[in-house]
């Protein structure tokens, strides 16, 4: 009889507890909890708002910008080591590629290499792609684009492209304007 | 009866795999949008996101501004930013362009990790075209649950077979749709059926950690559903099929130790029961066995060792009350969430696994299924983001103040709205922490309550097989 009490006790929490097992989760007071991610998101949401006027705070005028961004896609016939920009002929940007900027770039990306002011008026921008053919005889390979340009009227945006394909026998080195 | 495997593990596990930004960038996209990809890849995702919205907002971006918004909405998904997410994915859904399925996903999938239920069926029924197969596995998964979780079972298993249709390659969201399905025709009523797709889960042998847990819980499930029919021998073929160090194993020793139980072969019990009981006690399944070992050994008329059973199960609540004891004075003294917060990027997960490798000060021991709750992690996450943004508003602060080319006015305003920015985040972090810490506090109340019950009851029953003692051999 004594037994039978103990034992019954004891399966009875076993049962209790297993039915709470069952369930899995702690219950959480929802309110506050709710109330406070909230409010949370609001304020991440107003600091991207304070990184984003603090961008635009820090870059030129839109009419005075000059932007330069270079792409390419990936080919056995140049290794592209670096790209050089100068504008009226003084030096505006130099850059070396890494082996992660170089696989990023032939992902499709592309690399703001520079974000310029210029005063406005008539300039001259000389952008070169340093790298290496290895089937040339010489491998060190220097390939230059010209472009004339005008500037404060509107932002310039343009890209160094450095574009293959199998019917061209040579990659070619271009420089595209987007507007 | 069991109940449905939420995708939200499955879906942080699996973040970023179904990026708006594709593998390879197109050509035909402005320059502007993928050097938001350049610099994503290369470890900047936060600046790409400034600069893309920064574009946005300064019209740049205005004749590309479908894929401009669908990679913008995506990344401040991915930076927790819910709420402009939200703003910007609902207007690319809107305009209708080629980018708005997309868009409507990833609404979907916002909407389903913070619960909103409806919102986020009402997102995945706008999608018109085709996804690709891996987005359509995931939709049709979630969509199920959805639908399985506001009782609308017909239409969940009409998703769920969709999923299941067809699939003969391997992929999570098809082996958690497998299981869910089974739930489903558990609750229609169709229980053979779910059994036969249970059995096809619990039959996997393979080394796939997703696998082999969806395995283990299929057999805890069927194991369970037999032993509440009676038929305790499948019952006990079931829970022996569970792995003994998996993360469900410990309901399964103690499931199978009841189903021996229940056929009165308190010997066979006692092996699952002795075995569970040797774990970490902070677990209540352990505590669970410590009190049923002693109950077996009480059915095969061992008193002795009944009784030495209920005295160790004392000593052990005894000192479990004082480990609680200890996690409450670390989750007192800020301990805790130091520790947590520490170890914790704001793209973690903190799941069963991980745990038993956080330090000792984070309580995890005890603490475990409040941690692993979604609520909690949010809470943490938005903690250590708090933390994090202060540091961003110390930076600005003084780049601002050493920035000449800035015009005054303009230099007055950014540090003005950084300032109070600043007392706002400080007073977020002090709520976020005190609101953590009553969680954790009422969870270790319970546990509190919970083993001084059980030691009651453990006094009690020693004190009864004294007085039985007593009664039947007299004092000596």
């Amino acid at each position: 009889m004594i037994r039978q009490t103990v034992f019954s006790l004891c399966l009875l929490a076993l049962t209790g507890s297993l039915c709470a097992q069952e369930g899995g989760q702690t219950p959480m007071p929802a309110v506050g909890t709710t109330q406070l991610l909230y409010e949370a998101g609001q304020l991440f949401g107003e600091m991207q708002e304070l990184a984003v006027e603090l961008e635009i705070a820090r870059q030129p005028p839109p009419q005075d910008q000059l932007l330069v961004l270079v792409s390419l896609l990936p080919d056995e016939r140049f290794e592209l080591e670096a790209v050089q920009v100068k504008i009226n002929g003084d030096f505006a940007a130099f850059h070396e590629y890494s082996a992660a900027e170089i696989e990023a770039l032939a992902q499709g990306g592309a690399h703001r290499l520079l974000l310029k002011r210029l005063p406005a008026g008539r300039h001259e921008l000389v952008a070169r792609w340093i790298g290496k053919a290895h089937k040339a005889k010489q491998e060190e390979m220097v390939r230059e684009v010209r472009w004339a340009f005008r500037s404060g009227e509107t932002r310039r945006v343009v890209e160094l492209e450095l574009s293959q394909g199998e019917e061209q026998t040579f990659p070619h080195f271009f420089l595209r304007e987007w507007n | 009866m069991a109940s449905p495997i939420r995708g939200i593990a499955l879906l942080m596990a699996l973040t970023g795999l179904l990026l708006a930004l594709p593998a390879v960038a197109s050509s035909l996209l402005d320059p502007q949008i993928r050097a938001v990809h350049f610099e994503a890849r290369l470890g900047e995702p936060q600046l790409a996101m400034t600069r893309l919205q920064a574009a946005r907002r300064q019209g740049f971006l205005d004749h590309q501004a479908q894929p401009a918004d669908l990679l913008l909405g995506d990344m401040l998904l991915q930076q927790g930013l819910d709420l402009p997410a939200e703003a910007v994915l609902r207007r690319v859904g809107k305009a209708g362009d080629e980018q708005a399925d997309a868009a409507w996903l990833q609404l979907g999938r916002l909407h389903y990790r913070r619960g909103e239920d409806e919102a986020a069926l009402a997102a995945f029924t706008r999608i018109r075209g085709s996804l690709s197969r891996v987005a359509q596995q995931e939709r049709l998964l979630l969509e199920g649950e959805l639908l399985l979780r506001s009782g609308r079972l017909a239409e969940a298993e009409q998703r769920l077979r969709a999923l299941l249709k067809g699939r003969k390659k391997r992929s999570d969201w098809v082996d958690y749709g497998r299981f869910n399905l089974a739930v489903v025709l558990f609750r229609s009523g169709r229980e053979d059926e779910a059994r036969e797709l249970l059995l096809s889960l619990s039959k996997q042998n393979t080394k796939d950690t997703t696998l082999r847990t969806l395995s283990d819980k299929a057999n805890l499930t069927l194991a369970y559903d037999r032993l509440e029919a009676g038929d305790i021998d499948a019952a006990t073929g079931f829970f022996k099929k569970g792995r003994l160090s998996g993360p469900v194993s410990n309901t399964a020793l103690m499931g199978l130790g009841r189903a021996w139980a229940a056929q009165e072969e308190y010997k066979k019990a006692l092996v699952p029961w002795l075995r569970l009981s040797k774990r970490d006690s902070a677990d209540p399944w352990v505590q669970d066995a410590l009190l049923a070992v002693p109950y077996g050994f009480g059915k095969l008329n061992a008193y002795k060792q009944a009784l030495q059973y209920y005295q160790q199960a004392l000593s052990v609540f005894e000192v479990e009350l004082e480990r609680v004891g200890k996690v409450e004075e670390q989750v007192d003294n800020g301990d805790m969430l130091r520790t947590l917060a520490t170890g914790f990027g704001v793209d973690d997960v903190l799941d069963r696994d991980v745990l038993p490798a956080l330090p000792k000060a984070s309580g995890a021991s005890h603490l475990w299924q409040l941690f692993s709750t979604h609520e909690f992690q949010e809470l943490l996450r938005s903690y250590v983001r708090t933390g994090q943004s202060l540091k961003k508003i110390t930076r600005w602060t003084s780049q601002v103040k050493a920035d000449d080319s800035l015009p005054p006015a303009s230099r007055e305003a950014l540090l003005n709205r950084a300032a109070t920015l600043e007392t706002r985040l400080t007073t977020l972090s002090g709520k976020l922490q005190a609101h953590m810490q009553s969680l954790a506090l009422q969870e270790l109340a319970q546990r509190r309550k919970r083993i001084q019950a059980y030691s009651a009851e453990t006094r009690f029953s020693i004190a009864q097989i004294y007085d039985y003692a007593a009664k039947r051999w007299g004092e000596k």
